[in-house]
Parts: C-alpha cells; sequence; structure tokens
C-alpha cells in the first residue's frame, strides 16, 4: 500500500506544473490558484484509495480540482463577492526576467479567459489549455459531448471577439 | 454546402476522424473563406496555449512541494520514468505541446511578436510595427533565393528551415537568426510580394539551448496550426522559389 502511495505521490509531483496552469486559468490570481492546487492535492492524498491505478491521474486531479474550484465559486458567490474580480488580471509583468511586450498580448488573452462564465471557462481551459480532447472533456465534466462542444464554441468565440477586434486582415 | 461551425472547430481540434478530416483538408484548398475559419479557431487555441504555458515553467512553490515532499527528495528534478503501469496516454505529447517557454513568444495568428530593441538596429530582420511586421532587408533575402538544402543554410546567421502552404495557398517559411545579442526563431509568409512575419520568438544570448528549444517549440506549434499537408520537398521548395513564391 505504501509503495502504491508514494508511487502515485511521485505521479502528482510531475503533474503539479499542469495542475497549476490549469488551476490558473480557472482562478483569478496566481494566489488564488495555488490555493485550489494546495486545496486538490490534499484532497487527492486523502483519498489515494479513490485513484484507480491503470487509469489517468492527470484526468483524475482535473475532476478533483474542478470539484474543489465550484465549491470555492459557490461560497464565494455567497459572500455577495466583497472581493470584486476588479483585482482581475495577473501581474505577469512582475517576473521582470524577459520583460517583453508580448507580456500584453498574454494579458489579454488571460484578460478575456476571466470575462468567461464558469462553466465556459472550464471547458476551454481542459480542451484549448490541457490538451484534453472532446470526449475526455465532456467525460470529466459528466456533460453529454454536445453540451461540451458548445461550451467550448460560445467560450471560444467570446475570446476571439475579445483578442481581434478587427479580425480578418491577418 | 456550407460545412458548419461545429465541424470546422472539430477539425481545428483534431476530434474528426482521418476521413473526414481529409475530406474538408481537400475542400480547404478550394475555399478561403472556410480555411479562414478554421485558423481563426486555431488561433484562438495558440494564443491561450501561449498565455497560459508560462505558468507549467514556474518553479513550484514550497508550499506545494511540501506537500509531496517524502517523494519530491527523492527525485529531485528529473521526473523518473514509473515503472508501473500507470496510464499516462498523452503526457508525452502534453509535454511536447506545452514545453515551450512563452515568456518570450505569442502565437496568434493575429498576433505578431515582436522585441523592440531589435526593431531599430541596422541590419535590422524585421521592419514595420508590431501587429504589422515584414521582413527586413537581409532576411527578405534569405526567405526569397535561399533553399532549405543550400550549403550556406547551414552555417549562415540566418538560416531557413521548414517551407510549406497553408491552407489558403499561402506558402510559409520558418526561419532561425543568429546575434550577437542572442538568436530569433519566427514564422514567414509570403504575401503581396513580402514576407510577413506571423510570429518571431526571442532567444536571449545568456539563456542557451534550453529557451532556443523553447522558441522554436512555439514556432513549431504554429507551423502546426497553419500547416495544410506536408511541408514542401527540396523539389516543391525549388519549384515554389522559382515561381516567385506564388505570385
Amino acid at each position: 500500500m505504501a509503495a502504491h502511495g508514494d508511487l502515485v505521490r511521485r505521479e502528482l509531483a510531475a503533474l503539479v506544473p499542469r495542475l497549476r496552469r490549469f488551476a490558473r486559468a480557472l482562478a483569478r490570481n496566481p494566489d488564488e490558484a495555488d490555493d485550489l492546487v494546495q486545496n486538490a492535492l490534499e484532497k487527492a492524498l486523502r483519498n489515494l484509495d479513490a485513484w484507480t491505478p491503470g487509469t489517468r491521474l492527470d484526468s483524475w486531479m482535473f475532476r478533483i480540482m474542478k470539484n474543489a474550484w465550484i465549491d470555492e465559486v459557490r461560497s464565494r458567490s455567497v459572500r455577495t463577492r466583497v472581493f470584486a474580480p476588479e483585482e482581475a488580471g495577473f501581474d505577469v509583468g512582475a517576473d521582470g526576467a524577459a520583460a517583453m511586450e508580448l507580456h500584453l498580448e498574454a494579458q489579454a488573452a488571460r484578460a478575456a479567459m476571466e470575462t468567461l462564465p464558469d462553466e465556459q471557462r472550464v471547458a476551454v481551459a481542459l480542451v484549448l489549455i490541457e490538451g484534453l480532447s472532446y470526449r475526455e472533456a465532456a467525460d470529466l465534466l459528466d456533460v453529454p459531448i454536445g453540451t461540451l462542444t458548445s461550451r467550448l464554441a460560445r467560450g471560444r468565440a467570446a475570446i476571439e471577439a475579445r483578442l481581434a477586434p478587427q479580425a480578418g486582415d491577418a | 454546402m456550407r460545412i458548419t461551425d461545429d465541424v470546422l472547430m472539430a477539425f481545428a481540434d483534431g476530434e474528426l476522424p482521418a476521413e473526414e478530416a481529409e475530406r474538408i483538408e481537400a475542400m480547404m484548398r478550394d475555399d478561403r473563406e472556410m480555411a479562414a475559419r478554421v485558423t481563426r479557431f486555431r488561433s484562438v487555441r495558440s494564443a491561450l496555449r501561449a498565455a497560459y504555458d508560462s505558468v507549467a515553467q514556474e518553479p513550484i512553490p514550497d508550499r506545494l512541494r511540501a506537500l509531496l515532499h517524502d517523494v519530491e527528495a527523492a527525485a529531485p528534478s528529473a521526473p523518473e520514468p514509473s515503472a508501473a503501469p500507470i496510464v499516462h496516454l498523452s503526457a508525452e505529447r502534453e509535454r511536447r505541446r506545452f514545453s515551450a517557454p512563452t515568456w518570450a513568444a505569442i502565437a496568434a495568428g493575429l498576433v505578431v511578436a515582436v522585441l523592440a530593441g531589435r526593431m531599430s538596429t541596422p541590419d535590422s530582420l524585421f521592419v514595420g510595427e508590431a501587429g504589422h511586421l515584414h521582413a527586413g532587408g537581409q532576411l527578405t533575402r534569405v526567405l526569397d533565393t535561399r533553399l532549405a538544402s543550400a550549403p550556406e543554410n547551414a552555417n549562415d546567421d540566418i538560416r531557413v528551415g521548414l517551407t510549406f502552404r497553408t491552407a489558403e495557398g499561402d506558402v510559409c517559411r520558418t526561419f532561425t537568426g543568429n546575434g550577437d545579442d542572442g538568436g530569433v526563431s519566427g514564422l514567414a509568409c509570403h504575401e503581396a510580394n513580402d514576407w510577413a512575419i506571423r510570429i518571431a520568438a526571442a532567444t536571449p544570448a545568456s539563456d542557451g539551448e534550453y529557451r532556443q528549444a523553447g522558441a522554436e517549440t512555439v514556432v513549431m506549434d504554429m507551423v502546426d496550426a497553419l500547416i495544410a499537408g506536408e511541408p514542401l520537398d527540396a523539389a516543391q521548395e525549388q519549384a515554389a522559389r522559382d515561381n516567385h513564391w506564388g505570385d
């Protein structure tokens, strides 16, 4: 049992960069995103037995994280959103390293993500950022594939509209 | 018959069965409007990927490492290959697709990445404004005339990589440039007798091979988003050049 646990922990450690990226796409700022990762990892570690070896660990973790995030969003809306999403936007410039104006474009894409309704945001994050197939994402979200693709299409159209106000002359 | 956006989106996301995908690809060759719709689907994907990839490159915060610390210490940085039959079907694919450090690169099809400092040098690789960049003199000469197989391509400061056609029928070429202040990898497409820069990613000199590889991954993602069919082979490349890249 211990061996099994160690193995999964090691696999989880290797997944952390992707979990953080997924969380960043869902949450409103980097701290909140890492809270979400931590929350999900703790849940996973408490329930290691619930994961079936041989199945996708990444999908399992994404599902745990998605559920944790939904809980968070719900409790937040109950608290009347004192912390308004105005703090939005990630201060990516702070990393300073390769200070290029490219960050502006990245910020635009992230800002566009933040405007999406939650359901569309998860669908977009799973498929377009994390690279899951439609089927994998639909299964993970427990929705029919048509629902998944419709959320994906609407989210994508909204992002495109924000990124390319004068699209067509590319 | 108009193909619905649903189908085109699935095509752009690689969700269609091979046979149907080939049918769409063939239709795209004659239908620029349709090809443009596919490009728009793909550009959102590449823009998002570029915007979030950097997160996966960040150092892991201590509090998260601490959660998994007991094994983390045993397996320092490079994750060991797992001996057990844990299925990560797409793990390797993910690593390849998402490994680019995108601090220096933005793909989008709509967006062109530029490095301000580079713009002002006398021998600029690029001219124009962000969003409407074109190849500068030296780069234009190389892209106009150089075949990838040419001997000088192996050791010139500017080297040509792949040449391919987009669904719209434009010819595009990847290139790398090396200078004292680092390197650039990029992708240019021939439009209106000019080479429009679709993407360029910088690689500061001090950052070595790792980031160079990252920049090239970003460019290859862009190739994936734009290419129709296979890259041109040597004979096709030469024919395209003789044809002035399709003018």
